[in-house]
């Protein structure tokens, strides 16, 4: 078995980890995008543009929230982002690496008054650095559904997440086990 | 073992068995029966009668296929520690399903029994206790029965609160108001 001091930081190195997740959430409540970007390492890697480009670092992640957040349209930005997340699944992968998922409930009311609801799933990988856990990339949010109030998400069109808030999401179809489930009966 | 050794094994076990219930919720929702069942003890009883984790797997491919989309959001989770390999829990959940034109959700509590085989903490049972079930649409209070889920072939009534026997002495003792 391994030692005191070691199984100490693995319950220490899950500790910090799971509270990325609460973190991100009321960082972006309170659209607090230095708060919300100081939870990456500095020098975190952005998805790759569609002409093959990539940048890096928390200013251009910045820049990556704060188009989110702020809306393309008079109204559609964010005033109340309601971020409730819960399991967190977490699979250490080395002493400084680690991988998870997390589930959120969103509500989000806009600017102009409009409001929408959302299941989605975070897929994580984290790192750790000085001594301190980060995202280590940015976060894959994967939808299962986006629909305003009082609205059942059952027959909504796809939504084609991240360019709609609303409608059926990529999940659960996009999980491997899903489809190989329904395929096969027993 | 040392009150050190104890004390951080007591910490790593609840940490084990919060992992376990993030995990059942993720294989559910996947629908990746081969991980759910892998989640559980190997000799364990299935609802039917059955022993062990293929029999398992049977009996939650039939739990599994009248719905389909489901979120398992998870919540407050009380743990109890019996010894060094048995504990109980309490999980809080709030799933939704799509069940043919409905969204049907259903507040709960998992009643949890976990035990420890070969360092890994697995469930040895898991039942469930619905609040209710109702059509995101509807008013829970006045569904028959507060529950309202079509062909779900485990859970069929609400049991919750009513099941509590602090809750039935509560209301025995003044029931006027």
């Amino acid at each position: 078995m391994s030692s005191i001091s070691d199984r100490l930081a693995t319950l220490e190195a899950g500790a910090a980890i799971r509270e990325l997740a609460p973190r991100y959430a009321d960082a972006y409540a309170r659209l607090d995008l230095d708060a919300l970007v100081a939870l990456y390492l500095p020098d975190v890697p952005l998805r790759r543009a569609a002409d093959g480009t990539g940048e890096s670092g928390r200013t251009a992640l910045r820049g990556h929230f704060e188009r989110a957040t702020r809306g393309t349209a008079p109204g559609a930005g964010l005033a109340t982002v309601i971020l409730h997340t819960d399991n967190h699944v977490i699979d250490v992968t080395g002493p400084d690496t680690a991988t998870g998922s997390v589930y959120c409930h969103v509500e989000v009311h806009r600017r102009d008054g409009s409001s929408y609801q959302q299941a989605v799933v975070y897929t994580d990988r984290y790192a750790r650095h000085d001594g301190a856990w980060y995202f280590a990339a940015q976060r894959e949010h994967d939808l299962l559904y986006g629909a305003a109030a009082h609205t059942r998400p059952n027959a909504l069109p796809p939504a084609n997440w991240p360019a709609n808030q609303t409608g059926r999401g990529s999940l659960p179809e996009a999980w491997p086990s899903w489809n190989e489930f329904w395929d096969g009966a027993r | 073992m040392s009150d050190i050794e104890s004390r951080l094994a007591a910490l790593e076990a609840k940490e084990a068995i919060r992992q376990l219930v993030a995990r059942y919720a993720l294989a559910l929702d996947s629908r990746n029966v081969p991980d759910l069942v892998e989640l559980f003890v190997p000799d364990v009883q299935t609802g039917d009668g059955g022993v062990g984790r293929e029999a398992l797997a049977t009996w939650f491919d039939a739990v599994l296929r009248p719905y389909t989309t489901t979120f398992h959001l998870i919540g407050g989770h009380v743990i109890d520690l019996v010894d060094e390999d048995h504990a109980s829990g309490v999980l809080y959940c709030r799933p939704e399903h799509e069940v043919g034109d409905l969204w049907v959700v259903m507040p709960l509590q998992y009643w949890d029994r976990y035990e420890r085989r070969d360092g890994r903490w697995l469930f040895k049972s898991r039942s469930v206790h619905a609040f209710y079930a109702a059509d995101v649409l509807a008013n829970p209070t006045t569904v028959p029965g507060r529950f309202q889920f079509p062909g779900n072939p485990l859970i069929t009534k609400a049991d919750l609160p009513e099941r509590w026997e602090s809750w039935q002495r509560f209301w025995q003792s003044s029931p006027t108001a």
